[in-house]
């Protein structure tokens, strides 16, 4: 199984980021564990091909959200959805600081909560968040200045604003 | 005074913190799927050869042959993910294509596929670094419609090309070129068109306040089948297309501030460009 070891390692290295990236959009955490891991099964399914791409983890990030976002609608199937695959072994849940800071960002509107999270958790540039985002760098430029203010308002601590955004 | 980025570190420890699957146990799960699939799509050529089985014999008089007379089931050895074949993989439905005689079928997407900035408009570049996740597109928009799994034909991919041409910061086209397995580039077409009536207005994220309008504004007008759809979102309008040649497809998603004649030609440049990946063009 030649392709087994390089799906490990990659599992390992960024599966971390892509549950961060679910669970802070969402704000659900099990939910965030179960999209992301769904999505690492379905990387291994086709691994041939997704291991070739030059950035793989977009690719699971893409697939792992839209797992997510897919299932906003169809909260009716959420409970069974969690238990998909059976008992799980008991996952520790989110820290206060955690929750804190995602709910703040739940508390911000969806535009700034993306482009907050793609650019700071995420760390893609400015010009690649207008572009995944479908709008124009300066408009993304406002929503990440006006996330950050919000954000220090909700956490209650001053937020120092990058030179690049 | 704290890095925006700080406020995330507890976000990444509680992610670090949880209990994952053993990578062994994931790959257990996709192997077993895959295998699943490959076991109905066999199950189902047999069923289709042997109903060719008794038609040829009720039409020559004689009893049919069984299935494994003509059917050649893709293998998957030790139950790993197959690669992407360089050569056709064997037909299920009759012994023409079990013949080694015949050339290998392309699977590489070649740079000539893909749109030309020319094609766009004056002052575009390309580029091929987007590997981003491209949240605007309408498979997206689809998931946030509760519409994400309306169509299957991603596990059927078997090469993907990206490209981004852009102008400036605000006007860009985002291109996929994808070629898949057997009919579905032609079954991803009807598969979206099917699911798009169920979604009329689209609240990007769940959010009412960001509620983007979908309209398909035109069917087949070029290539083997396509659409165009008419994306409205705060005043603001783009266009996304899918169109397909054989078994590769493209997916645009225009925001170039084209109209829609301009979204429909440049759809239609699209559409030529592919025939330099499907030699029946």
């Amino acid at each position: 199984m030649p392709d087994a070891d390089s799906f490990d390692d990659f599992y390992r290295t960024t599966r971390v980021r892509v549950c961060a990236y679910v669970y802070v959009l969402t704000g659900d955490f099990a939910e965030a564990q179960d999209a992301a891991q769904e999505a690492y099964v379905r990387a291994w399914e086709r691994w041939r091909t997704v291991g070739g791409y030059a950035d793989p983890e977009a690719w699971i990030r893409g697939v792992a959200w839209r797992i997510a976002a897919n299932r906003w609608r169809k909260a009716r199937n959420r409970l069974t959805a969690h238990r998909r695959y059976g008992a799980a072994p008991p996952t520790p849940g989110p820290n206060e600081d955690s929750v804190a800071v995602t709910g703040a960002l739940r508390r911000l509107p969806a535009p700034q909560r993306v482009a907050i999270v793609l650019h700071h958790l995420v760390g893609l540039p400015v010009e690649q968040v207008a572009r995944d985002t479908g709008v124009p760098v300066g408009t993304v430029k406002a929503r990440l200045s006006r996330g950050r203010t919000a954000l220090s308002v909700l956490l209650g601590s001053n937020v120092e604003e990058p030179d690049h955004a | 005074m704290p890095e925006i980025d700080d406020f995330f570190a507890p976000v990444i420890r509680d992610a670090g913190r949880t209990v994952w699957d053993e990578p062994a146990e994931v790959r257990r799960r996709g192997t077993s799927r895959r295998t699943r699939r490959r076991v109905a799509v066999a199950g189902l050529a047999a069923l289709v050869v042997v109903g060719l089985g008794v038609g040829a014999a009720w039409a020559v008089g004689r009893p049919p042959t069984g299935p494994d007379a003509a059917v050649t089931p893709e293998a998957s050895p030790s139950g790993t993910p197959s690669p992407t074949p360089s050569t056709p993989r064997p037909s299920t439905t009759g012994p023409t294509a079990t013949s080694t005689s015949a050339p290998a079928a392309p699977t590489a997407i070649p740079e000539a596929a893909m749109l030309h900035a020319s094609d766009v408009g004056a002052g575009y570049t390309v580029s091929d670094q987007q590997e981003g996740d491209d949240h605007g597109s309408i498979g997206m928009l689809m998931s946030y419609c509760g519409q994400g799994d309306h169509t299957s034909a991603g596990e059927h991919a078997l090469t993907l090309r990206k490209r981004n041409l852009s102008n400036g910061d605000e006007r860009y086209l985002l291109e996929e070129v994808v070629r898949y397995e057997g009919s579905w580039a032609s079954r991803h077409l009807a598969d979206l068109r099917a699911a798009l009536p169920r979604c009329p207005t689209v609240d990007i994220m769940g959010d009412p306040n960001a509620r983007a309008s979908l309209t398909v504004v035109a069917t087949n007008f070029t290539g083997d089948g396509a659409i165009l759809v008419k994306e409205t979102r705060g005043g603001q309008t783009q266009y996304h297309a899918v169109v397909y040649r054989g078994d590769v497809a493209a997916r645009l998603r225009i925001h170039t501030g084209a109209t829609q004649t301009q979204a429909r030609n440049i759809t239609r440049l699209a559409s030529e460009r592919l025939c330099a990946a499907v030699p029946s063009c």
